[in-house]
């Protein structure tokens, strides 16, 4: 009776067979790929260079690992093509700059040992060492500097655009002695180069016919590449013949973390040795290990409000005022940060002490002359809401990206708010939405921002605050619009000199802060954590992430 | 011959379904607000800079000379090259991930599905017995655990305070530095990937548990199992050889679906123990607006879903001839 | 054999609370429902405001569950993060079914026709659309708000549980009273929904059901990967903020747990109900 049906379900059951073979291939064909596999990685070029074994490698312990952490994967790996700030933060390891910055963010030699500027300021000379070599055994020579140079100029490449504007030409003097004139004097040519110049090896990349995809990373840095896997880690190898110093340990692998708590987590069960944790983590369970220790370097990092100063309310200066004053900033500081970090007043941190202006306006918490000020403005409370003459509510939306600390702070922002009747909407979208509004379109009335500063603040203040700056995607995203600020910043731009670019620099730090389009909340900490590794040496803005920590630290004993 | 006419209908359907899935794959990444560029956000980062950027992805093109770039590339298998992870081509990334997560997805599915079966015959079996009602607790009890919440617990419990198990990753990076031999390697991967099984597996055994239990209570009211019991047949004989085939017919479809959504059915727990696999991979492609990487997983997703469809459609006609009419 | 209609429907309820299993899930769910409400009287903070203790502080006799990372009074949150979860699940349920009952009867009945193809092919292909990017795309479009998270989560779950009944469907319209009731000049209409509809009336609510327990799980998913509204409480949420500021690897257990055991609870009292209304479809 049944026959039929039994018989048919045996050809069911043979098909789900076939499917749970099927899965069966792919695992074996997993297990059999990944076993001749040495590096998972794609495209990228893995170097192993046969030539370096001339060299000797006793110096260098081996087998012992530094494994890192980021939070942020890499984009693109390429020196003069790279994308992301994590992207610099890896290529730094492999290639070195002309110059590089000491301990108080000043210029310091780097592949150059000493320099020479005219009296006018355009023309640098540059002096290299004779001991740098590229990983690959060929000499570093001023014919690399101005080959890149020269190839900054010839190709768009997206970072390089101001470089290539001021270089008007390069002169190779001899082997080892480079001369470059400026289209303008510009004091900050230095620290532009310290940042992001990299030098890259002629001989390699001057046969290359699409910089742009072009995947080789031989350098002449502190490591090597060894490889990369998308989304997992990227790993390097200590170069034993690096002229600045041998670095004690064999390999540093960077592992990809997609969130505080897998950080943490590797921390505790003691599979990380060194990350940055970002302001607001408990650093309770951490401080209480013992075997893991918290440093704290000079941050340049600014926290900050920033207001459409073109759209209602905030085109209303005395508003902004306001509202600077209404916002309890100890208190942001004290729970979005756990006092990680200090109350902010100029646009510029004081870790760059060269450039920082202590006497700003300052916004300390006073709601009685935040209720003055909106009075002066036109505003009257009524049945507890901010109205003015036109019937328009103080009310506003605050749009941030759905991560912390802005939700943190959003959240406190409100409520403090909200107690002299000023009404909030926070509005949190992804960070990559929240960009193309605040940056693309500039849609927005009020938002959250933070910068890690560069060591020339003309590369921040410029795009920030400068009018030209205010058009979609451009970074003067509170559209701020000010006659004598963008006549200063243009004179900044000019300065033959250090000196005098920091006469302009304090001057657009005060009227910035008078005419508080940020509202600048808490100056931020770099908080590493260490673990079986000593000898750290922090650096300003890079903290612990710098060649001269990695050629230093020495693995712990036990 | 009547079979025949309904596996031709459904193959077209698949067709048809498949060409609109690939029109939509193209559309839906570029519908996200935001562009792949929004995300490298620096002062360094002149309007210029940004164009220059995306002109080097291709997106400076007319929209439909995109597509038609597209749709050339699918058929020579070359999805394009990434723009999180640049320039690293889109297949390349795909090769990479797949696998794993077909492993560790594909071990659960299959593993949950025989646990399910098995248990969930017996409890039917049992009907109302001790062991039938724990049973039956049990599943429900797995079935309402947020999956995400549990991988998390689990990491903490025996990731960070017992530290029995790795809390990230599909293998030690030990591995690409210093090789070693295969059993090692597969007992370190198997020891990276039981947190996350056993976390996939968790809901999945409670849902096939009670399904299964379900329909084995609904095929144990037929007649022609009072029939062979009346025969004096051995219980356990009527239970795998009659019952068994019977009442997996709604589990097949279960398990079909499952199957299907293989790919993208793990991003949670993906997320939870950093395991690259494809569903961290489109869940980082999104939120950078990676559309080339997009297009590719999404074609993968959509192929695996609709093979799957397609195949319990013809398993669920070979089955119930009334539906082949 | 022909199936009688009848009113036994009307009795489900009743039965349903009659019963451990019914009432006990029935009971849970109505005590997160309304626990929001009375918040104010069980705990003195508001789940929103930050500072009303030191951050980070295990439970005390001050904070029951202890506090955030913000200072805020985990408890209040706890019992006021269930109303969301339930909202959602359930006007997700209501919606989800009432466009089965629209999609899957014509698609079952005409399955035959090409109506009831094309029908089919938009079941499949919705079926087949990626969740996460539809996801983001409508968040940003539509906004947080809970309508739109119902509107989202109905979009995500009416495939299913529609092929599941048009299958039902289908294979019910070939049974004899159905060919009879045609035969006898009944329209199309009149038959779907006054001969078929009743029978798979329980096809149907088993299947609500199931959505229901699988949108809370959802939303809840949704809010822990920050997609959902950050600025409402709910169960979810708390669990996004608490991963964010590395609770969970600090071993903040008062924090990560009750949220997990909440929508435990929830979705289990759903269960429950699933059970019991299996149970009295079978017996009844």
């Amino acid at each position: 009776m049944r026959k039929n049906r039994l018989g048919l379900s045996n050809i069911a059951k043979s098909l789900i067979v076939i499917i749970i073979i099927i899965i069966a291939i792919i695992g074996g064909y997993i297990f059999i790929k990944n076993q001749n596999h040495t590096s998972p990685s794609s495209s990228t070029t893995s170097l192993f260079s046969t030539s370096n074994t001339t060299y000797s490698v006793s110096s260098i312990s081996s087998n012992i690992t530094l494994t890192a952490g980021f939070f942020e994967d890499v984009t693109s790996l390429n020196p003069v093509n790279w994308f992301t700030i994590s992207d610099l933060d890896v290529l730094q390891l492999i290639y070195n700059t002309l110059v590089e910055v000491n301990s108080t963010g000043l210029p310091a030699p780097g592949l150059a040992q000493r320099w020479t500027i005219s009296d006018n300021g355009s023309i640098y000379t540059f002096y290299l060492v004779h001991n740098a070599t590229w990983q690959d055994g060929y000499p570093v020579t001023a014919q690399d500097v101005a080959f890149t140079f020269e190839y900054w100029k010839k190709y768009h490449f997206p970072y390089y655009a101001a470089l290539a504007a001021l270089i008007k030409n390069v002169t190779v003097i001899n082997n080892y002695t480079v001369e470059v004139q400026l289209t303008h004097p510009y004091a900050g040519f230095l620290l532009e180069l310290a940042d992001i110049g990299m030098i890259i090896p002629k001989h390699i990349w001057q046969n290359v016919t699409n910089p742009y995809n072009y995947t080789n990373l031989i350098g002449d840095g502190p490591f090597e590449f060894v490889s990369r896997t998308p989304g997992v880690d990227i790993v390097l190898k200590a170069n034993p013949n690096y002229f600045g110093g041998k670095p004690h340990f064999e390999y540093l692998v960077i592992k990809i973390f997609n969130s505080v708590d897998s950080a943490l987590a590797a921390l505790q069960s003691g599979t990380l040795n060194l990350i940055e944790l970002p302001e607001g983590t408990n650093l309770q369970p951490l401080l209480s290990n013992p075997s893991i220790h918290i440093v704290t370097t000079p941050s340049t990092m600014i926290y900050y409000i920033s207001m459409n100063t073109q759209t209602f309310p905030f085109n209303n200066t005395l508003i902004r005022q306001a509202i600077a004053y209404a916002i309890n900033k100890t208190q942001i500081l004290q729970l979005a940060f756990l006092d990680q970090g200090s109350v902010a007043n100029s646009v510029i941190s004081p870790s760059l002490q060269y450039w920082y202006n202590p006497d700003v306006m300052n916004y300390s918490y006073n709601t009685s002359e935040a209720i003055k000020l909106l009075e002066e403005a036109g505003f009257h409370l009524e049945k507890g809401v901010w109205v003015n003459s036109q019937g328009q509510q103080l009310s506003f939306t605050l749009l941030i990206p759905n991560e912390a600390p802005w939700i943190e702070i959003a959240t406190i922002i409100k409520q403090q708010l909200s107690q002299i009747g000023i009404i909030v909407n926070i509005q949190s979208v992804d960070p990559t939405t929240w960009e193309s509004i605040v940056i693309g379109t500039h849609n927005y009335q009020m938002t959250l921002g933070a910068w890690r500063l560069y060591f020339d603040p003309m590369l921040f203040l410029e795009p920030s605050f400068d009018s030209n700056e205010s058009g979609p995607n451009g970074l003067d995203f509170s559209m701020f619009n000010n006659a004598t600020v963008n006549l200063l910043i243009q004179k900044a731009l000019q300065s033959s000199s250090l000196s005098i670019e920091r006469y302009y620099v304090y001057q657009i730090q005060y009227v910035v802060s008078q005419q508080v389009p940020w509202i600048m909340l808490v100056y931020g900490q770099d908080i590493w954590a260490v673990q079986g590794f000593t000898n750290w040496q922090p650096v300003p803005r890079y903290g612990l992430w710098y060649y001269t920590t990695f050629i230093n630290l020495i693995p712990s004993k036990g | 011959m009547a079979f025949k006419g309904y596996v031709v209908q459904r193959v077209l359907f698949f067709t048809y379904s498949f060409i609109i899935l690939l029109l939509l794959n193209f559309l839906i990444p570029r519908f996200m607000p935001g562009n792949p560029v929004s995300r490298f956000v620096n002062p360094l980062m002149s309007p210029q800079a940004q164009h220059q950027i995306l002109e080097q992805f291709g997106l400076t093109k007319p929209i439909y000379i995109q597509f038609i770039l597209y749709v050339k590339n699918i058929f020579t298998g070359n999805f394009g090259i990434s723009f999180l992870y640049y320039p690293t081509p889109v297949i390349d990334l795909i090769e990479q991930r797949l696998p794993w997560t077909l492993f560790l997805t594909g071990t659960a599915t299959i593993l949950s599905a025989l646990i399910g079966i098995v248990l969930g015959l017996i409890a039917a079996w049992k009907e109302n017995s001790k062991l039938d009602n724990m049973l039956v607790f049990i599943s429900m009890m797995l079935r309402s655990i947020p999956t995400f919440w549990l991988g998390l617990v689990l990491l903490i419990l025996f990731g960070v305070t017992l530290k029995l198990f790795p809390t990230s990753g599909y293998f030690s990076t030990s591995f690409i530095i210093y090789k070693s031999n295969v059993i090692v390697f597969i007992g370190n991967v198997l020891r990276h990937t039981f947190l996350p099984l056993i976390t996939l597996m968790a809901y999945l055994i409670g849902g096939n548990l009670l399904i299964m239990r379900a329909s084995t209570l609904s095929t144990l009211k037929e007649d022609y199992v009072t029939m062979l019991k009346a025969f004096g047949y051995n219980n356990r004989k009527i239970l795998y050889s009659h019952v068994l085939k019977n009442a997996s017919l709604p589990m097949l479809t279960n398990i079909g679906i499952q199957m299907g959504y293989i790919i993208s059915g793990a991003v949670l727990v993906e997320a939870v123990f950093s395991y690259p696999g494809m569903g961290l991979l489109i869940y980082q492609a999104v939120l950078a607006r990676d559309y080339p990487t997009l297009q590719g997983a999404f074609f993968i997703l959509t192929l695996s879903v609709l093979i799957a469809l397609l195949i319990v459609d013809i398993l669920y006609g070979i089955l119930d001839p009334r539906i082949r009419r | 054999m022909e199936i009688p209609k009848d009113n036994r429907y009307l009795k489900i309820p009743i039965y349903l609370l009659k019963s451990v299993k019914g009432g006990l899930g029935f009971t849970v769910i109505l005590t997160f429902s309304i626990l929001p409400f009375l918040r104010s009287f069980i705990v003195k903070y508001n789940p929103q405001t930050v500072g009303v203790g030191l951050p980070n502080q295990p439970p005390s006799y001050a904070h029951l569950l202890g506090t955030t990372s913000l200072g805020q009074d985990v408890f209040s949150q706890f019992i006021s993060g269930g109303l969301i979860p339930i909202i959602v699940g359930i006007l997700t349920g209501i919606f989800t079914s009432f466009l089965v009952i629209i999609i899957a009867l014509p698609m079952g009945y005409y399955s035959d026709k090409l109506s009831g193809k094309f029908i089919a092919l938009l079941t499949d292909i919705f079926l087949v659309i990626p969740t996460l990017p539809l996801i983001i795309i409508l968040g940003v479009y539509l906004g947080p708000s809970v309508f739109n998270q119902v509107f989202v989560l109905t979009l995500i779950s009416w495939p299913f549980p529609t092929r599941i009944v048009s299958s039902q469907v289908m294979s019910l319209k070939e049974r004899g009273f159905i060919l009879s009731a045609k035969a006898c000049g009944a329209s199309d209409m009149k038959i779907m929904f006054e001969e078929i509809l009743p029978n798979v009336t329980t096809l149907i609510i088993s299947n609500t059901i199931l959505v229901i327990i699988f949108a809370i799980l959802f939303q809840t998913a949704i809010s822990f990967l920050g997609l959902g509204d950050p600025t409402q409480i709910d169960w979810g949420n708390m669990l996004y903020y608490a991963e964010q500021s590395g609770a969970i690897a600090n071993g903040e257990w008062w924090w990560v747990i009750p949220p997990g055991i909440g929508i435990m609870l929830l979705a289990f009292s759903f269960s429950l109900l699933f059970l019991r209304i299996e149970e009295i479809m079978r017996d009844y």
